[in-house]
């Protein structure tokens, strides 16, 4: 018996699994496998059938193993695991399918494909890798166990953890972000404890819940990762805040690690569990300040293709025939949504399972609300079939935009392409009527802001319009269409910052001259003619006192904006520096391209004598205050030394006078002296002399008010 | 001191210079200070509001209106947002601009003024009748831009509280300043100077600044082009003397900003061009205008005056400005300033 060991999964798994049939089945495989490799079959006391195989020499058995270890650079044999992973992935099928037809009628297909280990999920697999490699950084800290070196360590943290506490992943709806915190955490060895939206997530509760499952330990075996969902809401400040204080309070126990704790008990904890939040919108106003605290990791849609895959695996094991075709329409329909495409799919399965045959057609109820995507419909918009009749048509695509509901952006799109589309038109009457229509959408669209939308759903005439004078035969490539409204508002923003940071500049400087200067005769006029002023090209002149009045007023203009001269790199020219203005003030001026082009080309050489001119006045200004400052100290001493000195003498008298010895040009005799005590007592006042640490030091008037 | 408009700035009534009816009225109110009105001043950009208000102001609390502080105060809105606000304010007056915050302007007026009318000022040593210090004034820029709560929170407090406060208020036009406010207040219109009065100003300040001129004629045209806008001539005239070697000749051509050029430039395209491609160029140009901050409406209003210089026919001018109010109206009505900007340009190559 030595020589052989029972092999007890094959017991469990019959157990678990055999009904009255499965027993049988193992004993058929059993006598296979007798033939290949030996093994031996015994009938237990209770009639089970126990299998034992001859123990394999360890050596030949890991022959590969070995291999691979002799050479560390051979790495683990990718075929061998892959070929492993399938085997155990159609035994798991398997049951799967067995269960599935169990279940069929309870279960929504969402919840039951859920992807239940890191190979099930689909698509963005360098994404999913990214975030298992940020989970396995905590595990030194969790488990006590080491990493291989190549996974990246943080050299700050004592405990080797991510350098970002917290793992931030956002992306579209449906895409699995939920399912890839938990398959990966659960792959990392964590329970997952999941803290949603359906949760209470105000105040103390959530504070105490957090608190409870972060630092707490659990009873079973495995730690805890917390996973936040869907905290882009606009009432999770709270949660929000409880996090970034779990967060800041580690930093702080972080850095006081080294250091021995002093008697005060220490209230920061570290922190030692990974925290994964999920959300949508990553720039909702809530996560504002969250975010430079996570790592962030965006999620993409998964492709068609691992999409269509996935599909067709859920097909096939459920026993659904589907065209490849209606699988590819699901798949449009619902734009990369997993979640969907998998709800629709099922519900599409149990509607028509009777009959087989499908057109594109029948799956378009079936979306949610919802169409193609807006850039499609823009396009589609211009492009005439000529097969169908225009009225068909028009009803189609009026019934698309009303799905799709997106009507300021349809119709911005309309407006950015419809120049470059063709038409047949007289001149430009068929833009400048299509006016009158944008016109109309703007007041409809904004009714948005004021009568709680009502008149939105006149907005979907506008884009008719479009295709009624626009759309054409000719029309057949799709055209890409520019966000130009977002370059646009990113441009005007920019300038107004620059406008913004010299009007408060100023005003800081010297209010009482920038409040008769309003922000709107800044951009109008002011700081169109002060560039003007300062790109004058005074080089040629040749009245040496002129030149100079002219960078005198140069230089003060550039003092009083607090305008800069410095060397930057411009976009058109790769690596070279050019001196120019900053704040950018060429950038909020200038439209014209030849003047832009100046900026180029001319101005860096009156910039220069700008530049030297200006520094020449800041060193002789500190000069003349340098000798101003000494000539005040000088006269500063001076009247002080002679009022100790009238003091003194002062004394001196009253005292020679109480004892009659009256010395009356004693007065004369005491200036010079007090002259020649000036130098000594210039060395009087010392830094940390005496009792206190105070500095002596005189003071000069220039000084108070520079 | 910095630029030449605010060097040869008039501080005091008696010297400011065009308009002198105006100048008489001011100096009669500030004999009797104790009966300052609620001062409304409207007039065109660039012609001296606020220099005659603080010349107002000075005359009647003296040289320290001039010495002036910024402070940030905070403010909270109904909804727990925390504003900050730069104040610019002196010990008699303080300043407040109501683009600075947005939609916020009522609650920072409301509780700026109540703030300032609760609290009775008590040196008023320096005055001749001792009754002047009572007050401080609040001067409101751009008062049309005030939101029309803000304007209406400002009429019973201008009634109730104007023992210690008085509001000076600036503004372009009139027409979006409610009638109650206009009623309360004392209504002063700032014309722009005529051309001769610019000439003379001009050259009061090339003389000091030592600008060589060859003739008054230069002085014409800048007063020509800057259209009434003292401060664009000033600037005009000093960005032209430090680009010519402080030497002014009939034939020196006249400095315009960009933006101004460009939208000419505009012009000549629509007029001489009637296509989408040129359609196509205009709408950069408009975006491009729209990004510098240039207002809609003033891109509207130099078109269409560009377009009118251009043109001879005056059918083709009457239309021009027909349809030019037509998308004014749809400018202020509408969120959307390209697609009616746009639309301009189209109907405006249509009429042509």
């Amino acid at each position: 018996m030595d020589s052989t060991v029972p092999n007890c999964t094959s017991i469990g798994e019959s157990f678990l699994f055999g009904g009255s049939g499965g027993e049988k089945e193992s004993v058929k495989e059993v006598g296979k496998n007798d033939s290949n490799n030996g093994d031996r079959e015994f009938v237990s006391g209770s009639g089970k059938v126990v299998r034992l195989r001859k123990r394999v020499n360890s050596s030949v058995e890991n022959y590969g193993g070995s291999l691979w270890r002799e050479d560390e650079t051979y790495g683990i044999n990718i075929n061998a695991l892959l070929d492993k992973i399938e085997s155990e992935s159609a035994s798991n099928g398997h049951h799967q399918d067995e269960k599935a037809s169990n279940l069929h009628d309870n279960e929504l297909w969402v919840e039951k494909w859920r992807p239940r280990r890191f190979i099930d999920l689909v698509g963005n697999e360098k994404t999913n890798r990214r975030v298992l490699r940020w989970l396995r950084q905590w595990s030194p800290a969790v488990f006590q166990e080491s990493l291989p070196q190549p996974l990246y360590e943080n050299e700050f943290d004592p405990l080797q953890r991510p350098a970002k506490r917290i793992l931030l992943l956002h992306g579209p709806p449906g895409i699995g972000k939920t399912s890839v915190a938990h398959v990966i955490a659960k792959q990392a060895g964590y329970t997952v404890a999941e803290i949603n939206a359906s949760d209470e997530r105000g105040g103390w509760q959530v504070r105490d819940k957090i608190l409870n499952t972060l630092f707490n330990h659990t009873f079973n075996q495995s730690p805890v990762c917390l996973v936040a969902d869907e905290i882009d809401g606009t009432l999770e400040s709270g949660f929000i805040k409880v996090l970034i204080d779990v967060v800041n309070s580690d930093a702080r126990a972080t850095r006081k690690m080294g250091v021995p704790k002093k008697g005060k008990k220490n209230r920061d904890k570290l922190l030692l569990r990974p925290i994964i939040a999920v959300c949508n919108n990553l720039y909702a106003p809530a996560l504002e300040k969250l975010k430079p605290l996570c790592e962030i990791v965006p999620f993409k849609r998964p492709s068609d293709f691992s999409l269509n895959e996935r599909l067709d695996t859920i097909c096939r094991v459920e026993g659904v025939k589907i065209h490849s075709k209606s699988l590819k329409d699901l798949i449009d329909l619902s734009q990369g949504d997993v979640r969907n495409c998998v709800n629709n799919l099922q519900f599409w399965a149990t509607g028509t399972s009777s009959q087989a045959s499908s057109s594109s057609m029948d799956t378009d109820p079936m979306g949610k609300d919802f169409s193609s995507s807006w850039y499609g419909l823009v396009n589609s918009i211009f492009q005439r079939d000529p097969h169908r009749e225009s009225r068909d048509q028009l009803s189609s695509l009026s019934q698309q935009i009303e799905l799709n509901g997106n009507y300021d952006r349809i119709v911005q799109g309309c407006h950015s392409i419809f120049p470059r589309v063709k038409y047949s038109d007289n001149g430009v009457i068929k833009p400048s009527r299509i006016a009158d229509w944008l016109y109309f959408h703007d007041l409809m669209n904004k009714s948005l802001y004021q009568h709680n939308g009502e008149l939105m759903r006149y907005c979907a005439a506008v884009p008719l319009q479009f295709a009624h004078m626009f759309g054409d035969i000719a029309n057949k490539e799709d055209i890409q269409v520019k966000n130009s409204q977002y370059e646009f508002n990113e441009l005007r923003k920019f300038t107004m910052d620059i406008t913004n940071c010299i009007a408060h500049q100023t005003l800081k400087r010297s209010p009482a001259v920038q409040t008769f200067t309003s922000r709107q005769s800044l951009i109008f006029e002011t700081l169109p003619y002060l560039d003007s002023m300062i790109s004058a090209d005074v080089s040629k002149c040749k009245n040496l006192k002129v030149k100079q009045a002219i960078y005198d007023n140069l230089a003060e203009l550039l003092n009083f904006y607090q305008l800069n001269v410095v060397a930057r790199n411009h976009d058109s020219l790769e690596g070279k520096k050019i001196l120019s203005i900053d704040p950018p003030l060429d950038q909020i001026v200038l439209l014209d391209n030849k003047r832009k082009q100046e900026v180029l080309s001319k101005r860096p050489g009156s910039l220069n004598f700008l530049l030297a001119k200006f520094e020449e006045n800041k060193a002789r200004k500190r000069h003349v205050d340098q000798t101003m400052e000494k000539r005040e100290r000088e006269d500063e001493v001076r009247v002080k030394r002679s009022k100790t000195a009238m003091a003194s003498g002062n004394t001196v008298d009253f005292f020679k006078t109480q004892y009659g010895i009256n010395e009356p040009n004693k007065l004369d005799t005491e200036v010079p002296i007090s002259k020649h005590q000036e130098d000594e007592i210039r060395t009087w006042v010392r830094y940390k002399e005496g009792f206190s640490d105070a500095v002596r030091k005189n003071v000069a008037w220039s000084s108070l008010w520079s | 001191m910095s630029l030449w408009v605010d060097k040869y700035r008039p501080r005091s009534l008696d010297t400011l210079s065009h308009n002198g009816h105006l100048t008489s009225v001011l100096q009669s109110i500030s004999q009797q200070p104790r009966d300052l009105p609620h001062l409304l001043l409207y007039g065109p950009n660039g012609s001296g509001k606020k220099t005659r208000c603080m010349a107002l102001l000075e005359s009647i609390f003296g040289q320290g209106v001039y010495k002036m502080k910024i402070d940030v105060r905070q403010f909270v809105t109904p909804s727990n947002r925390k504003l900050d606000l730069n104040v610019v304010s002196s010990a008699y007056h303080l300043e407040i601009t109501p683009s600075d915050m947005g939609i916020n302007d009522r609650i920072v007026i409301q509780q700026l003024l109540k703030e300032v009318a609760q609290m009775e000022q008590v040196d008023f040593q320096e005055s001749q009748d001792g009754l002047a210090h009572r007050y401080k004034c609040v001067v409101i820029n751009e008062a049309d831009s005030l939101t029309r709560d803000a304007q209406a929170a400002l009429r019973r407090t201008m009634e109730k509280y104007s023992r210690n406060v008085r509001l000076i208020m600036l503004c372009d036009s009139v027409s979006s300043i409610i009638s109650p406010i206009k009623s309360r207040c004392f209504m002063v219109r700032c014309p722009a100077p005529p051309n001769d009065e610019t000439v003379n100003i001009l050259n009061y300040v090339a003389s000091k600044e030592k600008v060589q001129l060859e003739s008054d004629e230069v002085l014409k045209v800048i007063a020509q082009e800057s259209e009434g806008n003292l401060r664009k001539a000033l600037l005009m005239l000093e960005s032209m003397a430090l680009c010519n070697e402080m030497q002014l000749k009939k034939s020196t051509p006249i400095i315009k900003p960009d933006w101004e050029s460009v939208i000419s430039k505009l012009a000549t395209k629509i007029q001489k061009e009637k296509s989408v491609g040129c359609l196509v160029e205009c709408r950069s140009f408009l975006y491009d205008l729209l990004a510098h901050c240039i207002p809609a409406r003033t891109i509207l209003q130099e078109l269409t005056f560009a377009l009118l210089r251009n043109s001879s026919n005056e059918k083709a001018k009457i239309a021009i400005l027909q349809t030019s109010s037509i998308f004014d109206e749809r400018l202020s009505l509408g969120n959307k300033p390209i697609y009616h900007l746009e639309g301009f340009v189209a109907r405006a190559m249509c009429s042509m």
